[in-house]
């Protein structure tokens, strides 16, 4: 085989290669759906704060939407504390009962992304009529939260002196994604390298993760060093800058074989001696195919207006590449 | 210097190019005629074997040339092969090592590079 030709043919099969474990475009094409949960806070009297009842939505797609009525009241309790809690909940309207809270609400996905929940929702509160001196209070609006994530809509104080149990209510909003049963018991490996490089050194830094479908994983490389090549500081031999990279990976197998991946990175760096700290963070939502390797350059902090007496320093830092390196694979 | 007759009608035997003067000298040569006809002899029995010369055609050989030393051009041809062969091995190793791949402390190579664009997904501060 001639030279030329046998070029040609490695370019074509580095070319398939290449292009062998890409995943086009990062927007899903199936649709996507989110868990709405409607949850009653109760702090007792001189305790903590305990959930005390949750109604949960089904999966509802993007536009999709729910209500319900949450009566919050309370009983004569049996193991010999003040008393015992009780929510009462029903996806119809109820009318207000007894001198504890009917909270009536409602909620809509707007959009159900990956740690991006958009939720457009309202409550109104109530209570039964001649009952105590606490007003009623209503309230729409939207708001956006993590997997996870909690939203305070309500707070209502100890009103209700005579029940002995509680200091305050609170209605709180949470949402989530939904796990397809077909991947839901399934765990992704993330293969993380740290690659440093800079003014003649290379670090490189490795991490295996593993996380269960749609698990967020937290990832911290700790501290390291680095002999920038400024002038270093008064009675000091060398400027050692000092770097930490944290952050997290979320994955999610969708229908089509990819992994959905939601990674956010943090990257701090200060002199050794701690004269400041420069910081910054970012996240990126990709679609990947198992195995394949992507590398997302951090970038390099900026300059900052209190530290103008040490632009070589920065531009030093600038010169220093730092890299996050992740291989997903679905563990087997 | 002149030419070693014998040497001028083997390199014209063997295609080289040969001035004219020098091939009609050595023609003139007591026994060029013999020598033409052993050359072809030589050239019919080395396109009849494939493989190596046989102790008889190398034994014929050395009558004919009286086993003088080789042209300076011949070792340097094989000087050049020597070395295109030493590169291609080195070429080869270099080749077995890339294809190995990382090593236990070097990253994968990726297939995409991903940016962060400062101010739109990259942000100075600390998370919240």
């Amino acid at each position: 085989m001639r030279v030329k030709t046998a070029g040609t043919a490695l370019s074509v099969i580095a070319l398939m290669v290449t292009t062998e474990r890409r995943v086009i475009g990062d927007q899903p094409t199936w649709p996507r759906t989110a868990v709405l949960q409607f949850r009653v806070l109760a702090s007792w009297t001189g305790g903590e704060t305990n959930e005390i009842g949750t109604f949960q939505s089904g999966p509802l797609g993007e536009g999709g939407s729910m209500s319900a009525s949450m009566q919050v009241g309370t009983s004569p309790a049996e193991d010999g504390s003040a008393c015992r809690s009780a929510v009462t909940m029903s996806p119809f309207q109820k009318t207000a009962e007894g001198p504890l809270p009917l909270w009536q609400v409602e909620g809509k996905v707007q959009q159900a992304g990956m740690d991006d929940i958009r939720v457009e929702y309202a409550w109104k509160r109530q209570f039964a009529a001649n009952v105590g001196s606490a007003s009623e209070a209503a309230y729409r609006g939207t708001t956006r939260v993590t997997e996870g994530g909690r939203v305070l809509l309500d707070f209502v104080p100890a009103f209700e002196v005579s029940s002995g149990c509680w200091r305050n209510l609170a209605l709180e909003l949470s949402a989530s994604i939904p796990e397809d049963p077909s991947f839901g018991a399934r765990r992704i490996a993330y293969d993380l390298w740290l690659d440093s490089q800079g003014h003649g050194d290379r670090l490189t830094r490795r991490l295996q993760l593993i996380g269960k479908q749609g698990e967020k994983v937290a990832f911290d490389y700790g501290t390291f060093r680095s002999k920038l090549p400024v002038a270093p500081p008064p009675g000091k031999d060398s400027y050692v800058m000092e770097m930490t990279v944290t952050g997290s990976v979320r994955g999610r197998i969708q229908p089509d074989g990819s992994i959905e991946i939601l990674f956010t990175a943090n990257r701090g760096a200060h002199p050794s001696d701690g004269a400041w700290f420069r910081g910054a963070y970012g996240a990126k939502k990709v679609r990947a195919a198992p195995g394949e390797t992507l590398r997302l350059e951090l970038p390099a902090p900026n300059q900052v207006d209190d530290h103008d007496n040490e632009p070589a320093t920065f531009k030093a830092l600038a010169e220093q590449h730092v890299a996050l390196i992740l291989t997903p694979t679905i563990v087997e | 210097m002149s030419q070693d007759p014998l040497e001028v009608l083997s390199a014209f035997m063997d295609g080289e190019p040969v001035a004219p003067d020098a091939l009609a000298a050595a023609l003139h040569v007591p026994g060029a005629r013999d020598a033409l006809l052993d050359f072809a002899a030589l050239r019919a029995g080395l396109a009849a074997d494939d493989s190596r010369p046989s102790p008889a055609l190398r034994r014929a050989m050395d009558g004919i040339l009286g086993r003088r030393a080789q042209p300076v051009w011949r070792v340097l041809r094989g000087f050049a092969a020597v070395v295109v062969l030493a590169l291609a091995a080195l070429g080869a190793v270099s080749l077995g090592m890339r294809s190995r791949g990382p090593t236990a402390d070097e990253p994968p190579r990726a297939t995409r590079v991903i940016q962060f664009t400062p101010g739109v997904d990259w942000h100075e501060g600390v998370q919240r």
